[in-house]
C-alpha cells in the first residue's frame, strides 16, 4: 500500500499478524521484492514490513532528494505511519549501512539488527557504480547483477534482479550511493549496543566477506553466520537459510517493553 | 530506557582518553558516545558526520575544537541537543595570527616533522605546574600520536576555517554550561565570559589551577561539574 510521508509516497508492503514485527530495508536501488521470500516465510509467525525506499521502485524523488538522513528519516516515518513502536530492524546490502544508522539514531525502537551482505561504510568501491549509472545505466546494471550472483542455476534470479534494478532512474541510482559516498564517513560500530545478527556470503565479490567479518567483530553483541557459496544477495538465493538464521538468533524475544 | 545520551566531543589531537575520567565516572547517567573527529577537514563535515550517527537526542559538550564542532552543531540542528557544554573552547574565529601558527604546524608535518609538533604545543595545553608532570604529559603526547599526523592536518584545516560564532550565540536556547581552566592561556578566560553573556541560558564555571586541558588536568572536578549539569540543567 502507498502511504504518504513528508509530502511523498512511499510503496510499502506488509504481511502477518504478528506480533512480533521485522521491518527490512532493501539495498541500493532495489525494491521491496528483494524480501518477498524471507517473508513468505517469515509472515506466518511475524509481521514482515518493507518498502521501495526513496529511489527505488515504485517511491520514486527527484534524485538530488536521497541522502542517507533522508532514507533513515523515511524509515522512522514508516514505522510511525504504519503503528510500529518496535520491531527487529534488517538491512542487505546498502540497506543495512541504512539500519545501522537507524539503530544510531533511536536504538530503542529496534529489538535488533539483521545485517545481510553488508558494509560499514560507503567508499571507492561504489565508484564504478555510480559513474556506471551515469554512462550507461544498463549495461551496468547487467554486470552488477552478474556479480551480485555467482549460484548456479539463476538465471531466473538475475533477470529478477535486473528488472527491479532497471525501475530506477539511473541518477536515483547514482545518488543513493553517491550521497553516502560524498561523506566520507564509516560507521561507528562499536556505537551499536543491539543484539545483532550478520548473515554474508562466501562468495559475495560486491561485498568481500571479510566486512562482514569486521562489522560482526566490531558490534558487541553481534553473531555472524557464513553462507557457503552464497553470493551478494542471501535473501534471494537462499530465503530459507536466511529465515532460519533470523529464527535461531531471534527466537529468544519476549514481546516489548 | 531514560537515561541521557552524551556525546563528548574531542580537540584537536585529543581522542577519547581526554575523556577518560568522565566516561568511566558519568556512565551510571548516561549512555557516552565519544565522538569521531579525524576523519573530516571542515567543521561542517564532521559535524555532518557526527550527526548521522548521533542518537535523536543527546546532551552535547565539547573541548577546544570539539567546542567549534558543538557550535557548528547548533547551527545546523539545535533541536536535537538537550544541553550544550563548551569546555576551554571560544565563539570567535581564528585571528591572523593563530592561523599563521597552525600553517607552519602544517608545514613542520607536510615535512615529516609531526614529532615536533606536540612539544611546541605542550607548554600552553597545560597549567605551568603541571608541565613537568610525567604521567600527564605522556598522556597527552601519546594521545597526539594516536591521532596522527594526517587528521592533525585535516583538523588544523577544519579549525583555520572555522567561522566566527559569536552571531549564533542569542540562538542557543538549550541549558548551556561553560567551564574554563583558569590558567587557560590557549582559550583565555574572558573568551568564556564572552560566551555566558551572549548565550540566554548559560553559566561559567571556572576551574582552578587549571590549563587548556582542563578534562585531563582536573578530570574530577569536570566530571563533577558535567555531572551536575546531566542531572539538573
Amino acid at each position: 500500500m502507498f502511504i504518504e510521508v513528508k509530502g511523498h509516497r512511499l510503496n510499502t508492503a506488509s504481511f502477518g499478524p504478528g506480533p512480533r514485527t521485522f521491518l527490512a530495508h532493501g539495498g541500493w536501488v532495489a525494491n521491496w521484492e528483494v524480501w518477498q521470500q524471507p517473508f513468505e516465510l517469515m509472515s506466518k509467525t511475524w509481521r514482515c514490513v518493507t518498502y521501495d525506499h526513496r529511489g527505488s521502485g515504485e517511491s520514486p524523488v527527484p534524485p538530488h532528494e536521497i541522502s542517507p538522513e533522508l532514507l533513515v528519516d523515511d524509515l522512522f516515518a514508516v514505522m510511525d505511519t504504519m503503528g510500529i513502536e518496535r520491531c527487529l530492524l534488517g538491512g542487505e546490502s546498502s540497506g543495512g549501512f541504512i539500519a545501522l544508522l537507524a539503530a544510531l539514531r533511536s536504538p530503542e525502537r529496534f529489538e535488533g539488527l539483521v545485517l545481510i551482505a553488508t558494509m560499514p561504510a560507503i567508499n571507492e568501491t561504489a565508484k564504478p557504480l555510480i559513474d556506471g549509472s551515469r554512462t550507461d545505466y544498463r549495461e551496468t546494471i547487467r554486470w552488477f547483477v552478474e556479480a551480485c550472483v555467482p549460484e548456479p542455476d539463476s538465471e531466473h534470479i538475475k533477470r529478477w534482479g535486473r528488472n527491479i534494478l532497471l525501475r530506477a532512474e539511473p541518477e536515483a541510482a547514482a545518488r543513493m550511493l553517491e550521497s553516502a559516498y560524498e561523506r566520507e564517513f564509516e560507521i561507528a560500530l562499536g556505537n551499536i549496543s543491539l543484539p545483532t545478527l550478520v548473515i554474508h556470503g562466501t562468495e559475495d565479490t560486491i561485498v568481500p566477506l571479510k566486512l562482514g567479518q569486521q562489522i560482526a567483530d566490531a558490534i558487541p553483541d553481534a553473531e555472524l553466520v557464513v553462507f557457503e557459496g552464497t553470493g551478494h544477495v542471501p535473501t534471494m538465493t537462499r530465503p530459507h537459510e536466511v529465515v532460519a538464521a533470523i529464527e535461531r538468533r531471534f527466537r529468544e524475544i519476549v514481546g516489548f517493553s | 530506557m531514560g537515561r541521557q545520551n552524551l556525546i563528548l566531543v574531542p580537540g584537536l589531537l585529543c581522542d577519547r582518553a581526554l575523556w577518560q575520567h568522565q566516561s568511566k565516572h558519568l556512565v551510571e547517567l548516561a549512555e557516552i558516545i565519544v565522538a569521531d573527529v579525524t576523519q573530516h577537514d571542515s567543521m561542517a563535515s564532521i559535524s555532518e558526520a557526527l550527526m548521522i550517527q548521533a542518537p535523536e537526542r543527546f546532551a552535547l559538550a565539547g573541548l577546544s575544537m570539539g567546542g567549534y564542532v558543538a557550535l557548528e552543531i547548533m547551527r545546523r540542528a539545535p533541536e536535537r541537543v538537550t544541553k550544550l557544554a563548551l569546555l576551554d573552547t571560544s565563539a570567535r574565529a581564528d585571528t591572523k595570527e593563530k592561523t599563521r601558527g597552525r600553517m607552519e604546524l602544517i608545514e613542520l608535518t607536510l615535512k615529516r616533522r609531526f614529532n615536533q609538533v606536540m612539544p611546541r604545543l605542550l607548554p600552553q595545553l597545560v597549567h605551568p605546574n603541571r608541565r613537568q608532570d610525567r604521567q600527564l604529559t605522556n598522556a597527552i603526547v601519546s594521545m597526539a600520536g594516536r591521532v596522527g599526523r594526517d587528521a592533525f592536518v585535516r583538523q588544523e584545516t577544519a579549525i583555520m576555517a572555522r567561522p566566527d560564532s559569536r552571531d549564533d550565540l542569542r540562538r542557543i536556547e538549550c541549558p548551556t554550561l561553560v567551564p574554563c581552566g583558569r590558567q587557560d592561556t590557549l582559550t583565555l578566560l574572558e573568551l568564556h565570559e564572552e560566551m555566558v553573556a551572549c548565550i540566554p541560558n548559560a553559566h561559567l564555571a571556572i576551574i582552578e589551577d587549571c590549563g587548556h586541558m582542563s578534562a585531563m588536568e582536573q578530570p574530577q572536578a569536570v566530571t563533577t561539574l558535567l555531572r551536575d549539569w546531566l542531572l539538573y540543567s
